[in-house]
């Protein structure tokens, strides 16, 4: 990938900035990286640092190894949750997450350091009231279908039994309503 | 100044009263909730300002609720050192928000059965304890508060469920846990062997004094590993399962050294049961050594019967603070020593009586 600013220099640096639910990607070259940052347009990042530093290593409040995780993250200079200031640096030593945006920032795909704890990576306990449980939420039920179909593609079938089980859940809930 | 301290460590706790299921060996069982609120930076990240307003709204949301009138609201920066080490030892706070700071504080109710822990790792974490093998109810009662509290809108994803601040109580964010005594398979050095065969399963058994498998006093925690992918139902079921089968093995462990090693059995009982009664001096640890086995010798039917109200009991009034707070002042490592000997030798005076050498 070429750098976005002097097209020329291929991009090293790459740094997803999110305000709310707008998530903006940059891919730099160093250079360029080094420039916008003195400019105050990106975050001032140690571009000197070797990049190992930023490679996950031993998640060290569960003795849970992240490497392979956040590869993503490991080839990106620095990800910053711009609502709890927690960077993916800081998350990676503390293992903990500042806020709940910065579930979907830290991660695209939690999926396999959940499965790494838990064994699991889909919640079938309770549910809050306030969570989209009906029909009448828009956009549920039919993401519901998609992720089943999603997960049927990927011959995994756990999760597709987790959804069905879900689908007809709602469906449940519905009928009695009505 | 110790009026607080004093108050606390006398309020009852329903676990003690030694009720429910398999008591003599599970003392209590608790289920633990760990819960977000959506509109909230997480505790460790939250400037001041926003833990005060977070703590503003649940504590304005449990004193509206009529069903939670009997619970008493506690800022952990108002109670001394003294009351925070009480509730420690009761468990109605961690070690980590007895710490204190701006909007850390906990509720507590009426028959010392709920405790909301607030703005700890997580906003809130709702415990319940009951006596004996009880975690089915205890989970049910966690989840009436947690119906309660969810008006606050919790931090919740639809795939992975409750977001906790640490990812390993994301999904139900629920730790169902019983604490057991094992005199018998620690006698028998089976308690390592117990602790890796849970490790297998996804449970975790843990030292309730000390780590490890030489906890003092033989109590150890049992404790689900994971909390998602299974609802909450199965995640009790199988720590209630385990509980259930450590009590069996704990029976017959004690059914073993009962036959097999009975006069040595019946000698460490009666040697504890008089060192409780006429010691003048004694360490947390050594009570705690001799009320295990006291209490087995008690329970197995060689030492006279005591109610598991007064062994339980006895295992929060012979804790420092529990002592320090029923004093008149601050007594002195010496004076702590032998104040505990006097309440063991008084704990145990009236059933002295009806002992009879079997």
């Amino acid at each position: 990938m070429k750098c976005e600013r002097c097209g020329s220099r291929e991009a090293e640096v790459h740094i997803r900035h999110q305000k709310g639910k707008d998530i903006a990607d940059f891919h730099l070259c160093r250079q360029c990286a080094e420039a916008m940052a003195k400019e105050g347009l990106i975050p001032d990042i140690s571009f000197d640092l070797p990049i190992d530093s930023f490679l996950w290593g031993l998640f060290p409040a569960h003795g849970i190894n992240l490497q392979g995780y956040g590869d993503d993250q490991a080839n990106q200079a620095k990800i910053t949750c711009s609502r709890c200031g927690l960077d993916n640096e800081s998350f990676r030593k503390s293992g903990k997450y500042g806020c709940s945006d910065c579930f979907p920032l830290f991660h695209d795909n939690l999926g396999p350091l959940l499965r790494e704890i838990h064994g699991s990576e889909i919640h079938r306990g309770v549910r809050p009231k306030t969570a989209c449980l009906e029909v009448s939420c828009p956009g549920d039920f039919e993401s519901l279908r998609k992720d089943l179909r999603e997960a049927v593609e990927k011959e995994d079938y756990e999760r597709a039994a987790v959804i069905r089980d879900r689908i007809r859940e709602i469906g449940e809930t519905n009928e009695n309503r009505g | 100044m110790r009026t607080e301290a004093r108050k606390i460590a006398d309020s009852p706790l329903e676990w003690v009263s030694g009720s429910g299921d398999s008591s003599g060996i599970i003392l209590s069982s608790r289920v633990r909730l760990a819960r977000n609120l959506e509109d909230h930076i997480f505790p460790w990240r939250a400037s001041r300002e926003e833990m005060l307003a977070c703590e503003e709204r649940i504590r304005s949301r449990i004193l509206s609720e009529n069903s939670l009138r009997s619970f008493r609201v506690f800022e952990i920066d108002q109670l001394d050192p003294l009351a925070r080490g009480v509730m420690i030892e009761r468990h109605l706070i961690s070690p980590s928000l007895a710490k204190g700071g701006p909007g850390r504080g906990t509720a507590v109710d009426d028959r010392g059965i709920v405790s909301i822990l607030v703005n700890e790792e997580d906003h809130l974490r709702i415990q319940a304890f009951l006596g004996g093998l009880r975690l089915h109810e205890a989970w049910r009662v966690a989840r009436q508060i947690d119906q309660i509290l969810e008006d606050l809108v919790y931090a919740f994803d639809s795939r992975i469920g409750f977001l906790t601040t640490c990812p390993t109580n994301i999904g139900t964010g629920l730790r169902a846990s019983v604490m057991i005594h094992l005199p018998a398979l620690s006698v028998l050095r089976k308690v390592g062997k117990v602790a890796s065969d849970c490790g297998r399963i996804g449970l975790t058994v843990r030292g309730m004094f000390g780590e490890g498998s030489d906890s003092a006093g033989s109590l150890f925690q049992v404790s689900n590993q994971v909390t998602l992918g299974q609802t909450e139902e199965e995640l009790i079921e199988k720590v209630s399962g385990v509980a259930a089968g450590l009590v069996r093995q704990e029976q017959a462990a004690r059914d073993r050294l009962l036959s097999e090693k009975r006069s040595g059995l019946e000698d460490k009982a009666w040697r504890a049961w008089g060192l409780l009664r006429f010691s003048r001096n004694m360490g947390i640890r050594e009570a705690l050594e001799l009320v295990s086995l006291a209490r087995m010798g008690s329970e197995t039917g060689v030492l006279p019967k005591v109610p598991s109200s007064t062994w339980n009991l006895l295992l929060m009034d012979i804790q420092k603070a529990h002592i320090q707070a029923r004093a008149e002042s601050d007594l002195t490592p010496e004076e702590l020593d032998s104040t505990r000997s006097g309440i063991l030798r008084e704990a145990f005076g009236p059933f002295h009586q009806t002992g009879q050498l079997s």
